[in-house]
């Protein structure tokens, strides 16, 4: 098994999906290449709880790079952290867009006498300085 | 009311509207106000969800702007710093109002197992419909889910997610730490997340 086979195989090993003599070979793999255990070990160390601690800092591009990469190495093999990360994403669009678009009552148009108002108000204050 | 001396690096040329203003012209305030008007009383609306109480933010936001008009230094656009002076506006505004109970935030929280695992798988949520009206559809369902956080989570989605007020500035408007304001926006992301889940959630 090669490093790549191996990374494609972390979420099923994680989930127990492998089959007997592939989880021989990803043991295997484990045991031989420090840099895939090294990167398994980060990946399982996070939890998921952790990890949506960590969500808010990841999205603004805010976490430490050992941080983030702990966080993309555990959304790497965790089925459930990534379909909550993807879901927060859309959250995040989903309200701005509800919240701009032109069929929101907040977006109608200025009466125009709130704009004389406010010029009216201005001149009076004026006046009141003077 | 406080007035911020927000810094926007992306601003190049003076604005030839202030000279104009500071001069005294009725007109350029005329203009100045009828340009950004409607998007102050979008984002005063937002904050306060009361129409009345939207438009005299807005009139309490300008008449702030002029008096502190001889003191804009031009770090921002003037656009920018009148959204700003707004913001603050609508904010004093709710801060007068009684606080009307509300919901605990925690119960819209992922719950989380003893190892840390989610307690309940989250579900995936669909990619956005193609249709208009769906799309409207959704939106309105977005709001009305928005309308249901607790204010001081709402406030700090609002601020962030959508007027896009950068967090240090946000905190300083709320009165809160920057940290309190993080932990704030991603409870509220969080929250809604829950709250839009069943809705949007993929069909198999």
């Amino acid at each position: 098994m090669n490093c790549q086979e191996f990374r494609s195989l972390e979420r099923d090993a994680v989930e127990g999906r492998l089959s007997e003599p592939v989880r021989d070979a990803f043991a295997e793999h484990l045991g031989a290449c420090a840099a895939c255990a090294e990167r398994y070990r980060r990946a399982c160390h996070l939890t998921c709880r952790e990890v949506a601690e960590f969500l808010h800092d990841w999205v603004a591009g805010e976490l430490p790079p050992e941080r983030a990469r702990s966080f993309e190495d555990h959304v790497h093999i965790c089925e459930e952290c990534e379909v909550y990360l993807d879901g927060y994403k859309k959250t995040v669009a989903l309200g701005r867009e509800a919240l701009t678009a032109a069929d929101d009552p907040a977006e109608s148009a200025v009466p125009e006498r709130l704009v004389d108002a406010i010029l009216a108000a201005r001149i009076e204050e004026e006046r009141r300085r003077s | 009311m406080d007035i911020p001396a927000a810094a926007d690096p992306g601003r190049t040329a003076p604005d030839p509207l202030l000279a104009r203003l500071r001069a005294g012209e009725a007109a350029a305030y005329r203009e100045l106000v009828r340009a950004n008007a409607p998007r102050l009383q979008a984002t005063a609306r937002r904050i306060l969800r009361d129409e009345h109480e939207a438009q005299d933010a807005v009139q309490d936001a300008f008449l702030a702007a002029f008096r502190a008009l001889a003191d804009f230094d031009g770090a921002s656009s003037l656009g920018t710093w009148l959204h700003r002076i707004a913001v603050n506006a609508a904010l004093q505004r709710l801060r007068r109002r009684p606080r009307a109970p509300t919901c605990s935030v925690e119960d819209l929280l992922p719950a989380w197992s003893d190892d840390g695992h989610h307690a309940t798988p989250p579900r995936a949520f669909a990619e956005s419909p193609e249709s208009c009206a769906a799309r409207a559809e959704t939106r309105s369902l977005v709001r009305a889910a928005i309308d249901r956080l607790p204010d001081d989570y709402r406030l700090a989605l609002v601020l962030r997610d959508v007027e896009e007020i950068p967090v240090a500035e946000a905190a300083r408007s709320l009165g809160i730490s920057e940290g309190a304001l993080k932990v704030r926006a991603h409870r509220a992301r969080q929250a809604l997340r829950t709250l839009l889940e069943p809705h949007l959630q993929r069909t198999p």
